[in-house]
């Protein structure tokens, strides 16, 4: 597998089928001697800003502990969670809880459903 | 006969989202101000707008990914950013002119300041989108839109000189004022090839779920709709070059002067509903195609069919859009220049938001034997290098010449 072409920046799909985001980040641990060895899958806006450059990252995730609902938490999949590789990267959960989420579900509770019509 | 349906459909999609106020204000000027001069600009840019939109609608429907989708897979998150930025900002200045030109065309027709407009038209704006579905808002906005054909009518009542309109498809260059005059070129051709137009109709491919068997109804509909609006371009320019010649507009109040002229007060309310209706479905194709592609490259939920509370990102997105492009009509900003402005930065983006577009077509692991022949890369290489000199001159041209 090429983990820029086949994981990096694909779209997750949660159980219930739900559009999960995308693969941001990936986590390798390296053990002298031997090759990386993938461990998990990582979102979140600081994992991105990381890839637009390296100084960023700390700076959003200073923003994101004081303004985003997931209060920072970086959201870290085991790969053991996926159940299928591909275009697109099946959940073996439904992930609705998890901090990738979070700003979904404040925006749906807080603001969308108190509009009419929502 | 279904198929057909999606076809005629289809067409009156794109001629309903067609005219609007940058390819108005542009080929008004360009009429008014160099007769028929800049017919071939108009052609070109129609030729290329043709091309693209085939590209795009056979892209979505044979990889089943919106261009938003492959443009983050296949290029990665910089990359993604970086066009996300560059036609976003881009978009928000054409949001802002096609906000200000519906809250115009109100002004025109109740004599109400269009500062006062400017709040109910973006409510009016939003609440079609936060109640309607793609389908409605798509056909509604096209059936409506055959109001514009008026400027078609029109152009045939004026009996324009045959031999001096086929001169005008030939490329000149003006012995003086050519800062204005390419200036008009650089617009014309960012009104008619606006970015956002070709991730708006790859997303539409998927929200009505096209497939293999849809593409020949694309080619169609690329095609004629294409042609159709090109043409309603050239009767807008050709009309204004008939009866405003050696005109400069200054003051969008003289816009309906174009249509007055030849029907009379009919002509006034002709104009006022074209520039009002094209405005918004503008308005709303702009909206809906920075959130597409927001929503696409992180993969939100995403879907103009889903009830708001399904999708909690997505109606947020189009919401603050609308809310900035409010905040253009309520400053004040001067109609006219804030929509030349906005035409050539489209124009300067053009390589930008194009070239994936380009790449993805020669991709055979997204397209397969659906990919790009010669004739399209032909044609593809005829738009790369329009738009790298566009991207390069626009911006002097928009302080020499606007």
């Amino acid at each position: 597998m090429d983990i820029r072409r086949d994981l990096l920046d694909m779209p997750l799909i949660g159980a219930d089928g739900e559009p999960m985001g995308r693969v941001d980040g990936v986590i390798a641990s390296s053990v002298e001697g031997r090759p990386l060895r993938l461990v998990a899958l990582e979102l979140g806006a600081a994992t991105l800003a990381r890839r637009i450059h390296p100084r960023l990252a700390p700076w959003t995730r200073a923003l994101a502990r004081r303004f985003s609902p997931s209060r920072g938490r970086v959201c870290r999949i085991p790969l053991a969670a996926v159940r299928t590789f591909g275009k697109r990267l099946r959940l073996k959960h439904d992930q609705a809880a998890w901090p990738a989420q979070a700003w979904e579900r404040w925006l749906r509770h807080r603001v969308v459903e108190r509009i009419p019509g929502s | 006969m279904k198929r057909l349906l999606h076809v005629a459909l289809g067409i009156l999609t794109s001629l309903g989202g067609f005219l609007e106020i940058g390819s108005i204000v542009t080929a008004m000027q360009a009429g008014a101000e160099f007769g028929f001069r800049l017919l071939w600009v108009v052609a070109l840019g129609t030729l290329c707008a043709i091309s693209l939109t085939e590209m795009a609608g056979r892209f979505s429907a044979v990889s089943q990914r919106t261009l938003g989708d492959a443009l983050r897979e296949r290029f990665g998150f910089r990359v993604f950013a970086l066009v996300l930025l560059g036609l976003g900002f881009t978009s928000l200045l054409v949001l802002g002119a096609e906000l200000t030109g519906l809250a115009i065309a109100a002004e025109l027709a109740t004599g109400v300041s269009l500062r006062l407009w400017g709040l109910p038209m973006a409510f009016l704006v939003w609440l079609i989108l936060w109640k309607g579905k793609f389908g409605a808002i798509e056909y509604g906005v096209a059936g409506l839109g055959l109001v514009t054909l008026s400027f078609l009518v029109a152009a045939f009542r004026v009996d324009p000189p045959a031999a001096a309109m086929a001169t005008g498809l030939v490329p000149t260059l003006p012995a003086e004022q050519g800062a204005r005059y390419s200036f008009l070129a650089v617009s014309i051709v960012g009104a008619t090839l606006t970015p956002y137009l070709f991730y708006f109709y790859s997303s539409g491919a998927i929200e009505d779920g096209w497939t293999i068997p849809e593409l020949r109804a694309n080619r169609i509909v690329a095609l004629v709709g294409m042609l159709f609006g090109g043409v309603l371009s050239a009767a807008v320019l050709v009309v204004s070059a008939m009866v405003l010649p050696d005109m400069r507009l200054e003051d969008y109040t003289a816009t309906p002067l174009v249509l007055s002229r030849v029907f009379g007060q009919t002509g006034f309310w002709l104009f006022v509903a074209s520039l009002g209706i094209g405005c918004l479905g503008a308005v709303l194709e702009i909206a809906l195609a920075i959130t597409y592609l927001l929503a696409q490259g992180y993969n939100w939920k995403w879907g103009e069919d889903l009830r708001p509370r399904e999708a909690a990102r997505f109606v947020i997105t189009y919401t603050a859009l609308i809310a900035v492009g409010l905040g253009f009509t309520l400053a004040g900003v001067d109609a006219l220049q804030l929509t030349n402005l906005a035409m050539a930065l489209s124009s300067a983006i053009l390589p930008l938001a194009l070239s994936p577009l380009l790449l993805l077509m020669n991709d055979r692991r997204y397209l397969g034997r659906y990919a790009n022949g010669w004739v399209a890369n032909g044609f593809a290489a005829v738009i790369v290098g329009l738009s790298l000199t566009l991207a390069v001159v626009s911006i002097p041209l928009a302080i020499a010449g606007g």
